[in-house]
């Protein structure tokens, strides 16, 4: 029995939590645990320390409790299954014994959506890791659900190829999860979202049956929309046929600034109308512009040297600093939100990518555009300098926890007719919690996602933690009030449940007869979405 | 039949055969039918058929959007000269397609699908209105995409209204094109012409229609499509550069006529094998994975609602009562 079990990457910043904090497992799963070995051939754990493990996925909500030594809620077992029959074979115990089940990608969800809010099993599908070779004639690739981001990505490369689907997360989630909670990469625009890249899928559903969806053409109704994005409430995704594309031949960058951000997106809009196809486009707010720098490429890194009293101090002392500075500057979040007036630009990166000559042609008709909109030209630097910062944003969020702050991002989708309002109102809403910055990315012809970034403070932990529940709260009422959706690309998980039933209106009873179908015992990820245990 | 006809009241009359027709003139309308229909036993298809005739509304064109609200008895080709005086189009769908209410369109076998720029496909609309089996209202978001659960519009497109039934959607629009262009190439087999297409359509080719032919050992493709002026430059100069790297060149031959048939939808597989066996073809909404294709070819008819498969026919339990008719 482990005594003491410490966060894995967390545990030297903010100390140990202590065994009393997680509870026994639950005697039904004890109970089960013969026939749970016997389904996955003995891989599974009621280990605290594996148990501890699961117990979160990346809900900055997760960071905040173990700051303060509180834990969610663990499973009270995991198990690795390696087939879909051991899938199945889990699900088959979990009916008989009415135990929760939580299929488990990575872990790199926001939501909650692996919260074991009900206890039970985590299936942690990791192990479906097969990559199929390319059929360069359908231009498609077989994957397991359990495949992580970058390995598919530098698998596809060494043989030409590309998903096109690079999330922020790319290091740290599976084709499984993505797939689960409708995921979109940073190059979206050109290539679409996971949904778009689906041709079939397998799942394992919540009454054990193993389901494969056709790919077109066939008759009647498509399953595979009603199983994307649920989150582990209807199936567990053991893989899926993916359309793939060559490497691009080339890529062109061009940065932008524009006098105001409703400048910016009339731009985007037009980018789209006019039929260019850029893989990134991404405008910043003026407070994020100001931010994101004056676009230099990240330059040579100098190799490690040996330890210096200055590099003492910079580990030490500064961070003790910026922790204070920090703490107490966020802890008034309207005062630095009105600074925001100071500033007006409003930075926009374009990526074009595929056919060279192709690409420059859109290029130049998109410079165009934006010249005639009275933008500055930037040229290439603003966008090579995100290509090679473009993961490193995710990776900050535990560094302004660890300052005693709260940060988290909230990302939605509007028309165009309503995006200019969607943002000024979350802004207006969130900014007596957090400070806000925001960019719009992910665009289509007809509209485009924003996605916002908060960072708060508080007295203490207590006003802390109200404080990021009041964001919450303002911050999606205000987007859905002024037209904007619940989620563009980060899904629901707990989070967001509420908001997302509220939005369904009577079709929320449509959701809830699909999980009675394919969940008749309501073991599959109980509670999220809304959907009741 | 009399006392369903009585029981439905106002929304219901006689039809030419005999037999009851449901026609609302709004969505409460149907909604209330859908009741009435459960407390009596009945089922559409079987005891009265549904007409969307009086559901023909066009709402405000949003302009930055380009959509527009449009009812599910609205002709796409009506809406399309609709669209036409605000600037906009309905974009490139199969002749056969233009012919279909909005309902029969994104209910029936096409499921509501078109290309997009880059080969993907997506649905006509970005919004759906629907009635449920229990009669309760489906409503989807607006917003270009979303990730808050499942799609439930899945339940209507291409469900034959068997699990929802449409009343309104939002649809998408595009610029009504400057210019429409055509090019006549010549390949030399058959996959190198499917090479040459799908590479540019994943480039961004758009085109609206294909006639392809072949003769002789090669294959004569004509290409149209049509966007703004500078864009079907591009467009044009991209096709070449995919023509010419699978050993194609341009072509002088003129217009022809292409073979007028039942619409399927195919696979480029099977659209290379038509073409291998000899016959001429003409493609429509064209993506990477099928097309709308005319003339011998393999694929799924467009023309009638084809058989489920039996997991989509697990939905119907959805409908307890089959009040929308049970399996099709």
């Amino acid at each position: 029995m482990v005594t003491e079990a410490r966060l894995s990457g967390l545990g030297t910043r903010w100390g140990a939590v202590p065994a009393s904090a997680l509870p026994p497992p639950r005697p039904a799963v004890v109970a089960a645990r013969g026939a749970l070995a016997q389904a996955v051939a003995g891989r599974l754990s009621f280990q605290d320390f594996d148990r501890l493990s699961y117990a979160r996925d990346l809900w900055p909500l997760a960071l905040l409790w173990i700051r303060q030594g509180k834990v969610p809620p663990p499973p009270d077992a995991i198990v690795w299954p390696s087939t879909e029959a051991q899938v199945a074979e889990v699900v088959k115990v979990a009916r008989k014994e009415r135990l929760a089940l939580i299929p488990y990608g990575a872990g790199s969800g926001v939501c909650g959506g692996t919260w074991a809010i009900h206890g039970g099993v985590t299936l942690d599908l990791k192990r479906f890791d097969t990559i199929g070779p390319v059929d360069e004639a359908q231009r498609a690739v077989d994957v397991g659900a359990g495949v992580m981001g970058e390995t598919l990505e530098r698998k596809l490369n060494s043989r030409g190829w590309t998903l096109g689907h690079f999330p922020s997360s790319i290091y740290c989630s599976s084709v499984g999860g993505w797939i689960a909670a409708r995921s979109a990469g940073q190059l979206s625009s050109r290539y679409g979202k996971i949904e778009d890249m689906v041709l079939s899928l397998r799942a394992v559903l919540g009454t054990g049956e193993l389901l494969a969806t056709p790919e077109r053409p066939f008759s009647g109704p498509d399953l595979a929309p009603l199983l994307i994005g649920s989150e582990g409430t209807l199936c567990a995704f053991t893989g899926a046929r993916l359309r793939v594309f060559p490497l691009p031949e080339g890529r062109v960058f061009h940065g932008f600034e524009f006098a105001s951000v409703a400048a910016g997106l009339e731009a985007i809009r037009l980018i789209f109308r006019e039929g260019l196809r850029p893989a990134v486009v991404r405008l910043y707010d003026p407070f994020d512009t100001a931010f994101v720098g004056k676009g230099k490429p990240r330059g040579h890194r100098a190799p490690p040297t040996a330890p210096s009293k200055r590099g003492a101090l910079a580990r030490s002392f500064l961070p003790m600093m910026l922790r204070q500075v920090t703490k107490q500057t966020l802890g008034r979040p309207k005062a630095i939100n009105k600074l925001q007036g100071v500033f007006s630009k409003s930075r926009l990166i374009l990526m074009f990518e595929g056919d060279a000559k192709r690409a420059e042609a859109e290029d130049r008709a998109a410079t165009s555009l934006c010249r005639r909109l009275g933008a500055d030209d930037l040229g290439e630097a603003p966008g090579r300098a995100w290509l090679a910062k473009r993961y490193d944003v995710s990776y900050r969020m535990s560094g302004l926890i660890d300052a005693g702050t709260f940060a988290d991002t909230m990302e939605i989708a509007a028309p165009w007719e309503r995006v200019q309002e969607v943002y000024e109102r979350v802004h207006a809403a969130a900014s007596p919690y957090a400070f806000v910055l925001c960019h719009f990315s992910h665009a289509y012809a007809d509209g485009c996602s924003l996605y916002f970034s908060f960072v708060g403070s508080g007295a203490d932990e207590q006003e802390i933690e109200q404080r990021y529940h009041g964001l919450w709260r303002a911050a999606l009422a205000a987007a859905v009030t002024a037209g904007g959706n619940v989620s563009h690309h980060h899904g629901v998980g707990i989070l967001k449940a509420r908001a997302m039933q509220d939005a369904l209106g009577e079709g929320r009873h449509a959701l809830a007869a699909l999980k009675a179908l394919f969940d008749p015992d309501g073991i599959m990820n109980p509670g999220k979405l809304g959907l009741a245990p | 039949m009399k006392g369903l006809l009585e029981a439905l009241g106002p929304v219901a009359r006689l039809g030419t055969d005999g037999g009851v027709v449901l026609e609302p003139s709004d969505e409460r309308g149907l909604t209330d039918a859908l009741h009435v229909l459960a407390d009596q036993g009945a089922r559409l298809h079987r005891d009265a058929t549904l007409s969307r005739a009086k559901l023909t509304d066009v709402g405000h064109v949003q302009t930055k959007s380009m959509t527009v609200d449009v009812g599910a008895g609205v002709v796409l080709q009506h809406l399309e000269d609709r669209l036409r005086t605000f600037g906009l189009s309905v974009g490139p769908l199969s002749p056969a397609a233009m012919h279909l209410t909005l309902a029969e369109y994104l209910e029936g076998p096409y499921a509501g699908l078109r290309a997009i720029p880059g080969g993907r496909l997506e649905p006509l609309c970005t919004k759906l209105f629907a009635v449920l089996p229990d009669g309760r209202r489906l409503e989807t978001s607006d917003a270009p995409r979303s990730a808050a659960g499942p799609d439930l519009s899945a339940l209507v497109l291409g469900g034959h209204g068997r699990l929802g039934l449409v009343t309104r959607a939002r649809v998408r629009c595009y610029p009504l094109p400057e210019a429409d262009v055509r090019a006549t190439f010549s390949l030399p087999s058959p996959a190198a012409f499917v090479t040459a297409l799908t590479r540019a359509i994943a480039d961004g080719l758009w085109p609206w229609r294909v006639h392809v032919d072949p003769r002789s050992g090669r294959v004569v493709a004509e290409v149209r499509w049509a966007g703004t002026a500078h864009g079907v430059e591009r467009d044009r100069e991209l096709l070449a550069r995919c023509v010419d790297a699978v050993g194609g060149r341009p072509s002088g031959d003129t217009e022809r006529e292409g073979p007028v048939s039942v619409e399927h939808e195919s696979t480029w597989d099977a659209v290379r094998k038509g073409l291998e066996a000899g016959h001429a073809l003409q493609l429509f909404r064209l993506s990477l994975g099928t097309v709308v294709a005319r003339g011998e070819v393999g694929g799924m008819p467009l023309d009638e609602a084809g058989p489920w498969t039996s997991l989509a026919g697990r939905l119907l339990a959805l409908d307890p009562k089959a009040v929308l008719g049970g399996f099709p």
